[in-house]
């Protein structure tokens, strides 16, 4: 059998690792054999996420963290590279929606507050921007790492359904990973991002689970005809996580049911 | 557990190069692979057959449609079903490098019938088979040209330009029966046929490196992970991409 994906022995941190796209891909990563540390702010879904992955055999721990905090971003990264002796994988994950979508008349240009528009630019942008630097720190040294960031089709292309925080942190952190991709080689570290599409997770305090109109629409928008589960993510993390992704660096990689066919 | 467990996978141009790079990838993730070319095949299959892994050859022009249409109804009846078509063939490692108003109609003619006509006849051939099936994957091989513009292969960039544009058409028109339609664009890949080509080398190829990010040659073992991929379930959701395995030349 191929070893192509294994990741037997490699260890990842994960932010935002609690629920949605950040457990499923520390999950996946765990289920091909990673020793994984999940970070987030919400303790008692992070209590709960580790305890379900090491019930089911895999090794994760959990460390609490508000990715608005910089400093403690480093310090967990470090932490966790510490504890394990090394950092392969560090996955930026953690984000909010933030802000009515432009369809929306308080998601207009001149309704939007910058106390929203700041904190979302703090979790989405800053939080992710800091996370590259933590795990860059402990990544140059080892001359090997796998950084992948958490986009959003939202920010390759426009839509009615996004609002403008969100769209423009995704876009930002899209180029970041261009850029990061570019400096980080020479150290043999890999950025890439996934950009997701419509999935079903509980981004917005679980509006998604509340609307099944919206889910309607949101479906029938992409050419699958439907909303994707966050384990459908699992796959694309790890081949960028894996040795199966060793020459691909600073792609932003739409995973949409083909909504922006790029 | 294997990642494509008893799938019948079917990779044109598979005699060598990175189309044989495929076959044996996706054979030993357990798939049954029907290696086919205009070349002989024989040597693919006795590789993967000699790892323990299940392949056949059958022989196919991809620019012939009567060829294209065997190829997809021989597979059928003997397999009964078809889980992925890989579009790999192409004209590409004995093209000379030259400026595009050197070009010559019957070579630029020869190119589009093969890179172009080939996948497009491919894909109408296997889409009534997988729309049955509610189910199909269909893998073109496009190239990280496209979106440099590299100069000396117009004809082959142009056509490889295409593959992006029938990659996303053909995704839309397919999403609806579960079909996923995606591309892999690798960069200038050392496969046996540009090593043997000195108009591939040197110089060029050269340049081509000190552009990405990862500065060493491209093999065509690098390009299989992505591939078994959009083989396998993994990508059940990810449908009219093009994803760029170049070691970070272009950056999408």
């Amino acid at each position: 059998m191929s070893k192509l994906f294994d990741l037997t022995g490699k260890t990842a941190f994960v932010t935002g690792a609690a629920s949605g796209l950040g457990y499923a891909m520390a999950e996946g990563f765990a289920e091909h054999g990673a020793l994984v540390t999940l970070a987030d702010a919400n303790r008692a879904g992070l209590d709960a996420a580790v305890a379900k992955l090491n019930a089911a055999g895999h090794q994760a721990m959990a460390v609490e963290l508000d990715v608005r905090e910089p400093a403690n971003i480093r310090t967990a990264v470090a932490g966790a590279a510490k504890h394990y002796g090394k950092m392969d994988i560090v996955v930026a994950n953690a984000g909010i929606t933030g802000g009515p979508p432009i369809s929306e008349e308080a998601g207009h240009i001149e309704n939007i507050d910058l106390d929203t528009w700041n904190n979302v630019v703090k979790i989405n942008q800053t939080g992710v921007f800091a996370t590259l630097q933590a795990a860059a720190a402990v990544m140059k040294p080892q001359r090997s790492g796998r950084i992948i960031v958490t986009a959003s089709i939202s920010g390759l292309r426009t839509s009615e359904v996004s609002g403008y925080p969100y769209t423009v942190t995704k876009a930002a952190v899209a180029h970041l990973v261009h850029l990061a991709a570019v400096e980080l080689a020479p150290y043999n570290i890999l950025v890439n991002g996934v950009a997701p599409g419509p999935f079903m997770t509980n981004i917005a305090d679980g509006r998604l689970f509340r609307d099944p109109e919206r889910v309607k629409a949101m479906a029938n928008s992409v050419p699958l005809k439907r909303m994707a589960d966050p384990q459908e993510l699992k796959g694309l993390a790890l081949l960028l996580a894996s040795g199966a992704g060793s020459f691909i660096t600073g792609q932003v990689i739409p995973i949409d049911g083909g909504a922006t066919a790029l | 557990m294997a990642r494509l467990q008893d799938k019948i996978i079917i990779i044109t141009g598979g005699a060598r190069g990175i189309g044989a790079a495929f076959c044996k990838a996706v054979a030993a993730e357990g798939a049954v692979v029907v290696v086919s070319d205009v070349r002989d095949g024989a040597g693919t299959v006795k590789a993967i057959e000699a790892e323990g892994g299940r392949a056949v050859f059958m022989h196919c022009d991809v620019a012939n449609s009567k060829s294209a249409n065997d190829l997809v109804s021989d597979v059928v009846k003997r397999f009964g079903r078809i889980d992925a078509l890989v579009n790999n063939a192409a004209i590409f490692a004995n093209l000379q490098r030259q400026s595009f108003f050197e070009i010559g109609e019957q070579e630029w003619d020869d190119v589009m019938a093969v890179n172009v006509r080939g996948p497009f006849l491919l894909c109408k051939a296997v889409a009534p088979i997988l729309m049955k099936q509610k189910a199909g994957k269909i893998v073109n091989i496009a190239s990280g040209t496209v979106f440099k513009g590299q100069t000396g292969i117009t004809h082959y960039v142009t056509s490889k330009g295409a593959i992006v544009a029938l990659t996303r058409c053909v995704a839309r028109e397919l999403g609806n029966y579960n079909i996923n339609v995606n591309a892999i664009a690798p960069g200038l890949t050392m496969s046996e046929g540009v090593l043997s080509n000195p108009s591939m080398t040197g110089a060029g190829a050269n340049a081509t490196l000190n552009t990405r990010a990862l500065k060493r040659e491209q093999q065509p073992e690098d390009l299989t992970g992505a591939l078994v991929f959009l083989c396998s379930s993994d990508s059940d959701f990810m449908t009219g991409q093009t994803m760029v395995v170049d070691g970070g030349s272009v950056m999408r």
